[in-house]
């Protein structure tokens, strides 16, 4: 047991590098913003900012509570970061709002860790002390990944989930697009003799927007539920042993969002009776949050591919369809 | 006999612990020299196709406009930002 705690105790130190670094990082780009306050004080205010999830024993509008409860969530944070940073762009704020969450999580885990490795320690539980030991290789895995993703998001470099909004801006193709609802867009384009709706979160900045709420809109109070297909671009985590960057079809609201985006879509598409088809690009956790692999971006071919067959074989002529590109739109515009 | 047996046995599992944590180390660092990528910008030119590949810079994102097309003029944007392998440095 003595050996298991000291290599957990090395690991650990590691984490804590790692999580320390971060934070200078983060607190370095806000120095550089301009920032009005004592960024470390900011930061650490920040860092353990939590959200206590609703009641789910009652389920009565559950997905509505949850979605005002990010909302507030959301608004605060941002509304945190333009109080001590008023002169930095939207874009530029949105990548240190995504560094702060990097920051955060790196953060979580090494308070975790220290969490287990003291409360095992304290009550000689070996079970505990053994269970984190065998588990140390990948909580440091996932402590590097986040770390990695740092530098994507100071950068501004589009990573691996942003394969849906560049599927969508591919389709877009520089055609004009209104804000429909807060950080996401929607654009017309003619494909096919079809009429596409393709939605997306609003770049270069790194968000995820509200593709949820913004189809909404879109079937109900644009088009009053004359739309004969949804097809839906995600990325999704791959097995391992599976190869990055291949794309399958299935069907279903393609989103891996806490929950109200995709009640939303599931909701709009069963009300009118549209059929919902979604679109996968396999990747793993760490190749979705850190710079875009060229194996994925080299997908945004066959994606388009597979959007023209469906539309080909299960749409007529004339018809509208919308397209969702889902993901974090970091580093790509419309 | 049955004591010595059962130290013996401890031992030899101990040793093979200590080896294969030792391995694992070794290996674990073998993997972090192998795997570096970096960020690589594709501009094109939306008429004649024509397009350059160059590093990463601050700044740079899909669909935005850059220089113009040395073959027909044409304002080339970029197309895509993608991380690539890079050889692996010993
Ligand atoms: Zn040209």
């Amino acid at each position: 047991m003595y050996l298991w705690i000291r290599n957990i105790k090395v690991q650990l130190d590691k984490i804590e590098r790692l999580a320390k670094n971060a934070k200078a990082r983060v607190i370095e780009v806000l120095r550089k913003s301009g920032i009005r306050e004592d960024p470390e004080n900011f930061l650490n205010g920040l860092l353990q900012f939590f959200i206590i999830e609703p009641v789910s024993d009652e389920p009565t509008n559950l997905m509505r509570r949850l979605e005002h409860l990010l909302d507030v969530r959301e608004h605060r944070l941002k509304d945190s970061i333009r109080r001590v940073l008023p002169d930095l762009g939207d874009f530029a704020r949105a990548n240190v709002e995504i560094m702060i969450e990097a920051a955060r999580a790196l953060d979580q885990i090494y308070r975790t860790v220290r969490h287990y490795l003291i409360l095992g320690e304290k009550t000689s539980n070996w079970v505990l002390i053994m269970q984190l030991e065998l588990q140390m290789p990948q909580i440091v895995r996932l402590a590097e990944t986040y770390f990695k993703a740092l530098d994507a998001f100071k950068d501004g470099k589009p990573i691996g989930d942003g394969i849906g909004p560049l599927v969508a801006a591919s389709l877009l193709n520089g055609a004009k697009v209104k804000e429909i609802v807060e950080d996401t867009v929607v654009g017309v384009v003619e494909r096919k003799g079809r009429k596409l709706y393709v939605i997306k979160a609003k770049g270069p900045g790194g968000t995820v927007g509200k593709p949820g709420e913004a189809l909404k809109r879109i079937v109900e109070d644009e088009l009053h539920g004359k739309v004969s297909r949804i097809i839906m671009i995600d990325a999704a985590l791959k097995l391992e042993g599976e190869k990055t960057g291949e794309v399958i079809e299935g069907v279903g609201a393609a989103i891996g969002d806490p929950g109200p985006e995709k009640f939303k879509i599931e909701s709009v598409a069963m009300k009118n009776n549209i059929p919902l088809d979604s679109i996968i690009i396999k990747q793993s956790l760490e190749e979705a949050i850190t710079p875009m692999r060229k194996e994925i971006s080299d997908a945004v071919e066959e994606v388009i591919r597979k959007i023209d067959k469906g539309l080909e074989e299960r749409t007529k002529e004339g018809d509208v369809v919308v397209v969702v590109g889902v993901g974090n739109t970091l580093g790509i515009a419309q | 006999m049955q004591g010595l047996d059962v130290y013996g046995l401890l031992l030899i599992m101990l040793i093979l612990f200590l080896i294969s944590s030792l391995l694992r180390t070794l290996l674990e660092r073998r993997r972090v020299g192998k795997e570096e990528y970096e960020t690589k910008t594709l501009i094109k030119c939306p008429k004649c196709n024509y397009s350059e590949e160059r590093n990463f810079q601050v700044g740079d994102y899909v669909l935005k406009p850059e220089k113009k097309c040395p073959k027909c003029g044409e304002t080339m944007r970029i197309h895509r930002i993608y991380a690539v392998k890079i050889a692996s440095r010993k």
